[in-house]
């Protein structure tokens, strides 16, 4: 069990380690290793995770505003993992189970839900300020 | 201590809900599998709030389930995709700076 954590953990940290080098090295906007949004390109509309690649390589490189410009929910979205994975260390360290209640409130799931599908439709609609969600406008 | 403040309060013990984990499966493996644990994920919350705990329980085995299955798979694609992307680093697979 202990082992089965520890490996879980092992590999998770090896693979935000190597994504975080190469999303670094290489700009998703200009290398075709990176793979594309099957959604965006069958209809050409953005799904609610397009732009999450270059807002990641912009993050990584400390800029803020290109990274919102690409997708502003993956930018919301990293202080909530941050403070989440914070708590797995925590738990992780003090060998005891500590939770943050607000990924354990009954109504998280739904509004999580919602603001997904309201982000999906709204950056879609081709008018400023909506065309502002859509990534790299 | 106040418990309106997020992670002020010490929750008593209750099955691990595999919310935030199941998101990021939807997000970077298989949408089906990631549902799957989302929706077991929210029935944890909700079982676990009306005093169902062996409810809160099953969901959130299942929870699990979804998401492991969810984990392997997508480090298998992953792992595939990176060997396809090596294999083929000479033939532009790697594409070149624009």
């Amino acid at each position: 069990m202990i082992f089965k954590k520890n490996l879980y953990f092992a590999l998770a940290v090896l693979v935000v380690i190597v994504l975080s080098v190469i999303y670094y090295q290489y700009n998703p906007a200009k290398y075709r290793l990176f793979p594309k949004c099957p959604f965006h390109t069958l209809t050409g509309f953005d799904c609610p995770g397009c732009g999450s690649q270059r807002a990641i390589y912009s993050l990584l490189h400390g800029n803020l505003k290109d990274a919102m410009g690409f997708n502003l929910l993956l930018v919301i979205s990293v202080p909530f993992l941050l403070v989440h994975f914070s708590y797995k260390i925590r738990s992780a360290i003090l060998k005891k189970d500590i939770r943050w209640d607000v990924i354990y409130h009954p109504i998280t799931p739904k509004i999580i839900f919602v603001i997904v599908m309201l982000f999906w439709i709204i950056r879609n609609i081709p008018v400023y300020p909506f065309s502002y969600l859509l990534a790299g406008h | 201590m106040d418990p309106s403040q997020p992670g002020a309060q010490m929750s008593p013990p209750g099955p691990k809900n595999w919310l935030v984990e199941s998101i990021l499966v939807t997000i970077f493996c298989c949408i089906p599998l990631g549902i799957g644990g989302i929706v077991n994920a929210a029935s944890v919350n909700r079982k676990y709030n009306s005093g169902d705990y062996a409810g809160a329980l099953n969901s959130s085995k299942q929870a699990g389930k979804w998401t492991k299955t969810g984990f392997w798979i997508g480090i298998a694609i992953w792992g595939a995709y990176a060997i396809f992307l090596f294999v083929n680093r000479n033939r532009g697979g790697f594409g070149m700076p624009g």
